[in-house]
């Protein structure tokens, strides 16, 4: 076979090396200055890559303690949720979940009303939400028939708290994403 | 501005020019692997070729003087392939003259399609070649580049590259049919 041919028929093969993951970083930091805000809406998506690192301890932990109860009650409204958790925990844990929970709702809603003007990154971001979620939900149906109940309330505080920064993070792109649309909106006028 | 003579309208990158920091993350994945590739094959190191890629990019994100006059992709190979040649030129501390490489073929003429022809082995034969031949090959058998064009990028005539470019492939063919590297 001609060679020239031989290369083009095996073009993938020919080109598989990549290059190393250090790249684009260094390429980001010789950029001038307009790109570095576009930096740090960068590193708010790696942040994202560590709240799933934290979802693997949490869902090892659920993996762990293995105790699958299939019909746990999955209805999440703050109150009766509070109500649940008092009777299982004590009114300090109760109060501290109702907390987060009535955030993270605030800031869902908040998120949602993104959703027309930025369908696929709130599509992207609901995921992410919805990951950390279902490894709270996980931790939830755990809770009842567990006797170390402290250690599996301590995971799920803390998963809230991943969720409520996840949401703030969020929001924060979509502002800087919006703002960054207004001034290019102005300079083209 | 609008660009509606724009043959090579590029909605990546147009919206890299609005500002949209995503963008700029999908058009180096985008292109990043091939180019990689395409500065491996002419400075046969990994390191020079990631220095070539980084360059390259930071070159080509300031998209202002990008007018869509030609595709992204062309552009950025064409810069890549660009400073590889700068810096095998500046390792060697002294301009490539292309047109001085002896010709050290006195062997046989190999007829390319009695070989038995194998991605590995041909990748390791290219990676032995002299800098001026890995150089010309890639340009026209990897790149696609007709000789006028290698000429304006390598500064020398068409005919000087055709003659390097069959140097280069019979360099090449000898290597694979001794069995490779």
């Amino acid at each position: 076979m001609n060679l020239k041919q031989f290369i083009h028929e095996n073009n993938a093969a020919f080109n598989s090396e990549e290059p190393g993951s250090h790249v684009f970083n260094k390429i980001q930091e010789q950029l001038p200055e307009t790109f570095y805000k576009k930096k740090s809406v960068w590193r708010q998506f790696r942040w994202a890559a560590m709240v799933a690192g934290i979802l693997l301890v949490s869902a090892s932990f659920y993996f762990f303690l293995g105790k699958n109860k299939k019909s746990g009650a999955t209805n999440d409204q703050p109150v009766a949720y509070e109500r649940e958790i008092n009777e299982i925990a004590g009114p300090a844990y109760a109060k501290q979940i109702y907390h987060f929970k009535e955030l993270i709702g605030l800031k869902q809603s908040e998120l949602k009303q993104l959703e027309k003007e930025y369908p696929q990154l709130y599509q992207q971001f609901i995921g992410d939400i919805g990951q950390l979620d279902s490894s709270y939900q996980s931790l939830k149906i755990n809770l009842a028939k567990n006797p170390n109940r402290e250690m599996l309330l301590e995971a799920m505080i803390r998963n809230l708290q991943l969720q409520s920064d996840l949401l703030n993070r969020q929001l924060l792109i979509i502002k800087e994403i919006k703002q960054k649309s207004i001034t290019h909106e102005k300079s083209t006028i | 501005m609008e660009l509606t003579a724009s043959v090579y309208y590029d909605e990546l990158v147009a919206r890299c020019k609005q500002g949209d920091a995503l963008s700029y993350e999908r058009l180096y994945k985008q292109y990043a692997k091939a180019m990689f590739n395409t500065s491996l094959r002419i400075v046969n190191n990994v390191a020079d070729a990631e220095d070539v890629l980084q360059e390259s990019f930071v070159a080509a994100f300031k998209l202002d003087r990008f007018d869509y006059s030609s595709t992204f992709g062309a552009w950025i190979k064409r810069i890549v392939i660009n400073k590889s040649i700068d810096l095998l030129r500046r390792k060697k501390l002294q301009v490539i003259h292309i047109d001085e490489i002896p010709n050290d073929i006195t062997e046989e003429i190999i007829d390319e399609e009695n070989l038995q022809l194998k991605v590995e082995e041909i990748k390791k034969a290219m990676g032995i070649l002299p800098d001026g031949y890995r150089t010309v090959l890639s340009l026209s058998l990897f790149e696609g580049y007709d000789y006028e064009e290698i000429g304006e990028i390598l500064n020398i005539t068409g005919s000087t590259v055709r003659t390097q470019y069959h140097r280069a492939k019979q360099k090449l063919l000898h290597t694979l049919q001794k069995g490779g590297v």
